[in-house]
């Protein structure tokens, strides 16, 4: 009896995540057709799609039935369908899911969760991967176009979920896909050392493809950008180079018709864009009714080229990471935004080319978040893409990020009196951090041989003194202890009884006892004062978390058996079992420091439940992550819970509704 | 300075709550005392100064600010104190039993009383008729029950439920173990009367031979080689199930046989 059965939802109050690396991945949509006032913003984060009102934190919709990572999305033009491809592997069926906008946007705004209904066809066609979808100008035809193992192009009814027709794209590997504005019967593929431009006959039905003449040139086309009047045809290549096609062809011919029109290349820019085109659009001025194009390059510049390719003056911004989508809310709209590979966000004003930061998000997993003693103003994450960052939690934005490239962050906490943060790193090190600069404080050298995975801090029973003490667990096993002052760091002690992993680490209230939770199924304490172990607990089982009740008369483990365990910290034995998950292994755990009468659990099934303490039942479930959920953490003054997952979303639930409900009862 | 995380909270900048709107009690268009401003010309404007006062009067508030109004002029009686009128109030009445009063100080017990009542003769007349209880000691007669004799009902409950579990255990093993209902129809015959003596020769004929073979080498003691020994057990045994064959055959009873299709 996992979850009750009038179970309700945790309320989402806010979410940082966003899946930066998907080409064309943010769309901004503003329709007529979707309820409420405003744009709404749709990206992917994980294997969700993200659908959330502008400039609201709590209307988000979460569209879950992909089983992989998204590798595409897009949304037609009046606004009512979502099309979103996926990731898959190897020779395996990936999925393209049209889904009901409009239903979601409702979801959205009416705080729900989305039902079914929202997935109006699942698409199975392609093998392996994805790599585009688009819809055509009038709304009724989808195409997709599989990855590099697949490489077909396929037209779908967009109304009936049919496949009308398909075809290999080329004989070498397709890129980008974009249908014209006009004409609702063309489209453009392009990849490598081609570009086609293609016919649908859906009444025949039939695609038909004329190749571009290139003549000498040789590029790998990456994205491709329409002119509003369908006359050109601007793609962004590997090189940096950005091309000029013509893109007008005869109709489906008869064999022995000769061409008269074919696509021809008209001119290439001297420019380069450093590390290549990754997204390219056309933008029409509105005063002189030219066609403009918006280039992004994979070192984050971003700039505007006029119709013979020139650089447009003034026009350049550099952004942090590779640009991988632009998206225009309408094709002369004055402000378009931009998501980038590093997974931040920005609204550019194309009159003053300033670049405003919407947002920033973790690009790799989330290990583990933690909040400063006594503050819920703030919280600390730290990501396997080598960051350890401090953010408002009230306003959900960054406020420092320290990195150290090319390394993990295992694990992450804050000294008691605030003054440091410490981490724990995959190269065996602790480093320290002043919160304040970001500078590096110290670092403990070999800390431990294959990888810190632990922290914990031993609260001080005075700050009179300056050194306090740390203990970290590592990848082999040990556990240690360090006196931290301002000049060194010694190694107070080093316990090697565990076998595996210590996958977590908990000091008692008073500073006397510390529990360690490892992945060889044992769960030790010891005395830090004597180092003598007090209390085993062995399970047939992988212990991911460890914690204390707050009387500390009990403890809870979670671990791979999919369940949480409440244990006698006086005798070890072993009190109440409960089944955490039915699906998968149990790996997040936090539970109330006020009087411990409920707690949080995250599992790898995707879900954070919030569990009666005594009763031992989940009374509400949340969803959201779309990958295994490495931490969750309550927020000190008990109003909100953070948890991050794999995916590199850091997920903010209300939990006020909940204790009230517990009050009355 | 020393860094902490703290400084990172962001300050909240609270602006005081501003105060309501002043409004002066004082009527605003009553000319300032002893201002001199805008006292010159001939038109005046509001709250200017005014110092039109007679040329003889040396205090007071300035002329036509304390004009009377003409519709609440004073009536006769106005300034008389009214009495209010006298409202027919009931006096309270306790509802409810009352407690008896509590005894003065001055009061004295009653003393002296005494019963003249002879408790030992009412109590024997009390006892002498007093009629016993009749006290109900009837049996119920459990032989007049209607399941009388019967085995408990919640046997034969007990009894389905074994049966029924039984069966399942059986389906189950079977199910598990690969039979078929099948094998039990297949068709079975008796062994015909002269097919079985024609069997019993053919065995005989063959013991015989066996037999033969077997006897000349009984002679040979000393088995020194594994050939020598193998073959004799072999003919031992064969021997043995040739005789067990034939005595399975010439006992009395009915033969089925099953025959491969």
């Amino acid at each position: 009896m996992a979850l009750a059965e009038e179970a309700s939802q945790l309320k989402l109050d806010g979410l940082i995540g966003f899946s930066g690396s998907v080409t064309n991945g943010l769309h901004v949509v503003r329709s007529a057709n979707l309820p409420g006032t405003g744009e709404w913003i749709v990206y992917p984060l994980g294997s969700l799609v993200v659908v959330r009102q502008s400039g609201t934190s709590s209307a988000v919709a979460f569209l879950q039935s992909h089983s992989d990572d998204v590798s595409c999305v897009c949304v037609s033009h009046d606004g009512t369908r979502l099309a979103s491809g996926q990731d898959s592997h190897q020779g395996v069926a990936a999925d393209v899911i049209v889904w009901d906008l409009q239903e979601a946007c409702e979801a959205a705004l009416a705080g729900e969760t989305v039902s079914d209904k929202v997935v109006v066809h699942r698409l199975r066609q392609h093998k392996g991967s994805v790599q585009a979808v688009s819809v055509n100008a009038t709304d009724t035809l989808l195409a997709t176009l599989g990855g590099r193992d697949d490489n077909a192009l396929v037209v779908w009814d967009l109304k009936s979920g049919a496949a009308i027709c398909g075809q290999p794209a080329a004989a070498d590997n397709t890129l980008a896909l974009r249908w014209l504005n006009k004409n609702p019967d063309r489209l453009i593929t392009c990849g490598s050392r081609h570009l086609r431009v293609w016919q649908v006959d859906a009444s025949l039905p039939k695609l038909h493809a004329v190749d571009a003449s290139l003549g000498t040139l040789k590029r790998v086309m990456r994205c491709v950008g329409v002119t509003a009047d369908d006359e050109f045809a601007y793609v962004g290549t590997t090189t940096g180079e950005v091309l000029k096609f013509t893109i007008d062809r005869d109709g489906i011919q008869l064999p022995n018709d000769p061409d008269r029109l074919r696509p021809m290349l008209k001119h290439v820019s001297s420019k380069r864009v450093g590390m290549g085109v990754c997204a390219c659009e056309c933008w029409t001025n509105p005063k002189s009714g030219n066609d403009n194009v918006l280039v992004g390059g994979g070192d984050g510049s971003l700039l505007m080229f006029n119709g013979e390719l020139n650089t447009v003056q003034n026009k350049k911004e550099d952004l942090q990471g590779a640009v991988t989508s632009i998206s225009l809310v309408a094709r002369d709209e004055p402000v378009f935004y931009v998501g980038t590979s590093e997974a931040n966000r920005y609204r550019v004003d194309i009159k003053e080319w300033r670049a405003d930061l919407l947002s920033t998000a973790h690009v790799a997993k989330v290990k583990d978040v933690v909040f400063p003693p006594e503050c819920s103003d703030l919280f600390v994450t730290c990501s396997g893409g080598g960051d350890v960052r401090v953010w408002n939690a009230k306003k959900r934005v960054e406020l420092l990020r320290i990195r150290v490239p090319n390394l993990e962050c295992e694990a992450v906490v804050c000294s008691d009196d605030g003054s440091e943060i410490v981490s724990g790193w995959s190269d065996g090190r602790v480093r320290s951090f002043f919160p304040e600069s970001g500078k590096l404080k110290f670092v403990i050298n070999d800390a431990h041989t294959d990888g810190v995975t632990a922290l914990a801090v031993v609260p001080r029973k005075t700050r009179d003194n300056a050194a306090w003490t740390l203990c970290s667990g590592g990848r082999d096993g040990r556990v240690r202890a360090w006196r931290v002052t301002s000049s060194h760091q010694p190694m107070l002690f080093s316990i090697k009884e565990h076998r595996g992993t210590v996958t977590a680490l908990k000091v008692s209230g008073d500073g006397s006892h510390v529990v360690s939770a490892s992945a060889d199924g044992s769960c030790l304490s010891f005395c830090l004062k004597t180092q003598v172990r007090k209390l085993a607990l062995f399970e047939p089982n992988v212990f991911t978390q460890v914690a204390w009740h707050p009387d500390e008369s009990q403890l809870l483990t979670t671990g791979s058996n999919y369940k949480i365990t409440y244990w006698d910290s006086y005798d070890g034995s072993k009190i109440r079992v409960l089944d955490g998950s039915f699906t998968d292994e149990m790996t997040a755990l936090d539970v109330e420091k006020k009087n411990g009468s409920w707690f949080l659990a995250g599992s790898a099934d995707k879900t954070i439940k919030f569990w009666n303490y005594d009763d031992g039942i989940a009374t509400a479930c949340g969803v959201g992550h779309s990958k295994r959920v490495n931490a969750v953490k309550i927020s000190p003054n008990q109003h909100f819970a953070i948890s991050v997952g794999d995916e590199g979303g850091i997920y903010i639930w209300n939990l006020r509704g909940l204790q009230y409900n517990d009050d009355a009862a | 300075m020393a860094e902490s995380i703290y400084n990172l909270v962001p300050v909240e900048i609270e602006n005081p709550a501003k105060p309501k709107m002043y409004r002066s009690m004082h009527d605003p268009k009553t000319p300032v005392t002893g201002s001199t401003f805008g006292i010159r010309g001939t038109t005046q404007s509001l709250g200017a100064g005014c110092i039109k006062k007679k040329d003889t009067a040396t205090f007071g508030k300035p002329p036509r600010t304390q004009i009377p109004d003409p519709r609440t002029y004073l009536k006769g009686g106005d300034k008389l104190s009214r009495v209010p009128a006298r409202v027919e109030v009931d006096e309270f009445h306790y509802q409810g039993e009352r407690k008896e009063l509590v005894p003065k100080r001055g009061d004295r017990p009653v003393m002296g009383l005494k019963t003249t009542k002879n408790f030992i003769t009412a109590n024997a007349v009390e006892a002498i008729l007093q009629v016993p209880k009749i006290k109900v000691t009837e049996e119920p007669d459990y032989l007049k029950k209607t399941d009388y004799g019967q085995p408990p009902g919640y046997l034969e409950q007990v009894k389905e439920e074994i049966r029924r579990e039984n069966e399942m255990i059986d389906a189950y093993v079977k199910e598990q173990m690969g039979y078929c209902h099948d094998d039990n129809d297949e068709p079975t015959e008796q062994l015909a009367d002269d097919e079985r003596i024609a069997l019993i020769k053919a065995l005989k004929t063959k013991w015989d031979a066996v037999n033969a073979k077997y006897q000349k080498m009984t002679h040979n003691v000393n088995l020194d080689t594994v050939g020598k020994v193998k073959r004799k057990e072999a003919m031992e045994s064969e021997l043995k199930a040739l005789e067990a064959d034939i005595g399975k055959l010439e006992k009395p009873q009915p033969i089925y046989i099953k025959r491969d299709c």
